[in-house]
């Protein structure tokens, strides 16, 4: 389960394009893709190195009211735990 | 302990056991004869060797394709062999020589897909795209015999101007037979396709894109039927992808094995015969994988040395330019951009979101 105090930053490295129904990254070193749909986008949205994962959990459902906060939960960390291991975003405190 | 695996595992051999077909489609990318010659045919025994010396390689899938696969004379044997092997096994047919027999054969392998051709709803539009009276009739046998043997398969269109009216009715007939998918396929300047180019039989990019659309908004499942329109990574939604992936040129990890026993990157040796590399009657498939130089110029060269819109486009790493050999059938060089994404660029419809412009974000 990831600590909810942890706060990370886009890679800025990384290619992110937005498109009409959703994003994607790139990473041009790799070659490496990442989709994300609309609620993707939004949460990586949210990675601006201040905001730690239980804010963006919560900021996210606030956009999304009638989302199940577990399985929310459970969904974002998911998505920021494979980020995190493809170098797409980083520990808020890494250069 | 293990062996380590192959940086270029090969994991999937196309078998083109026919050299030639009992239909006539002006469109075919390959263009087998007609004639039924089978005297040059290579004998299962052969096969089953260098199928067995692959397995060393990597391999894991075998795709039975042509011509039609089911005029080759030993079909049985060699499946009974992939069965006993336990190779998954891909098969592309037109579907007419299906029968109880054929059928209970393939029930005996780990059929991974069986793919049919049928072009349209309605027998006299596939008749005349196929170049066959009754052709349609026999398909549609098949593929009643498929399902009522519980063989799930997969429809395959080639999309063209004659055709894309058909689209609805086949969509109907497809869900009637309980196909698993319909692939729509664009018609390729390949082959004989090459003059139903010039007939301008062919959709162009700003209306397959529109097509593609239509079709993922109003018909992508449809009664349980997943329709796949095959258009290049760069052209699909976010959406679809995410859904399906990005099926990539499979250059990488596959050989081709001709009906005389000539090795190839894919099919595409049976048209250019520069592309062959060896014989499996004579040669060992283990030192064509690994020494052969077309192969490993593809390696060194993919994806970096695509060259136009292809080498700028982000999904190159996944897509590889979509067709390695239509790239060299239509401009003869492995490295071409793929006509589409080309034609594409040039008339300002690839996606711009999609375009490598090298940006660095400090």
């Amino acid at each position: 389960m990831m600590d909810s105090s942890r706060i990370f930053k886009q890679n800025n490295q990384m290619v992110y394009r937005e498109e009409e129904d959703g994003a994607f990254l790139f990473n041009p070193e790799t070659g490496d893709l990442r989709y994300m749909n609309r609620s993707g986008r939004e949460a990586y949205a949210m990675l601006n190195g201040e905001k730690d994962f239980s804010r963006v959990v919560q900021n996210m459902l606030d956009l999304y009211p009638d989302a199940d906060p577990s399985r929310l939960q459970n969904d974002v960390e998911t998505f920021f735990g494979d980020l995190e291991k493809n170098h797409f975003i980083l520990p808020s405190n890494s250069r | 302990m293990s062996e380590p695996s192959p940086p270029f595992p090969l994991n999937c051999l196309y078998l083109y056991l026919a050299d030639r077909c009992n239909l006539s489609c002006g469109h075919c990318w390959i263009s087998p004869g007609s004639v039924r010659d089978p005297s040059n045919e290579l004998p299962a025994e052969i096969l089953k060797k260098t199928i067995a010396e692959a397995m060393t390689l990597g391999l894991q899938s075998v795709k039975l394709t042509g011509g039609e696969p089911f005029l080759y004379r030993e079909t049985r044997p060699l499946l009974g062999f992939l069965a006993a092997e336990g190779i998954d096994v891909i098969v592309e047919t037109n579907g007419t020589l299906l029968d109880r027999d054929l059928i209970a054969t393939l029930r005996k392998c780990k059929t991974a897909q069986i793919s049919v051709s049928l072009d349209a709803g309605r027998a006299e539009v596939h008749d005349k795209l196929r170049g066959v009276k009754g052709c349609f009739d026999r398909t549609i046998t098949g593929l009643r015999l498929l399902a009522e043997n519980g063989l799930g398969f997969q429809v395959i269109m080639t999309l063209c101007r004659r055709n894309l009216g058909e689209i609805p009715g086949l969509i109907s007939l497809c869900t009637e037979l309980s196909a698993v998918s319909l692939k729509i396929n664009p018609m390729q300047p390949c082959g004989r396709g090459k003059d139903r180019f010039r007939e301008n039989d062919n959709l162009d990019i700003a209306e397959l894109i529109r097509l593609y659309r239509m079709v993922e908004k109003e018909w992508s499942f449809r009664k349980g039927l997943e329709i796949i329109f095959d258009l290049p990574a760069a052209f699909r939604s976010i959406e679809d992808i995410k859904a399906r992936g990005i099926v990539e040129c499979r250059i990488l990890n596959i050989l081709g094995i001709l009906a005389n026993g000539d090795l190839s990157i894919c099919g595409i040796g049976q048209t250019s015969e520069e592309l062959r590399m060896g014989n499996i009657r004579r040669h060992s498939i283990r030192e064509v994988w690994e020494n052969d130089p077309v192969l490993a110029d593809l390696r060194a060269g993919l994806p970096g040395r695509l060259q136009g819109i292809c080498g700028r486009c982000l999904f190159r790493f996944q897509c590889l330019g979509s067709c390695r050999a239509n790239a060299y059938a239509v401009d003869r060089d492995l490295f071409a951009s793929y006509f589409l994404c080309r034609e594409a660029h040039e008339a300002g419809l690839f996606p711009l979101s999609r375009i490598d412009n090298d940006e660095r974000p400090s």
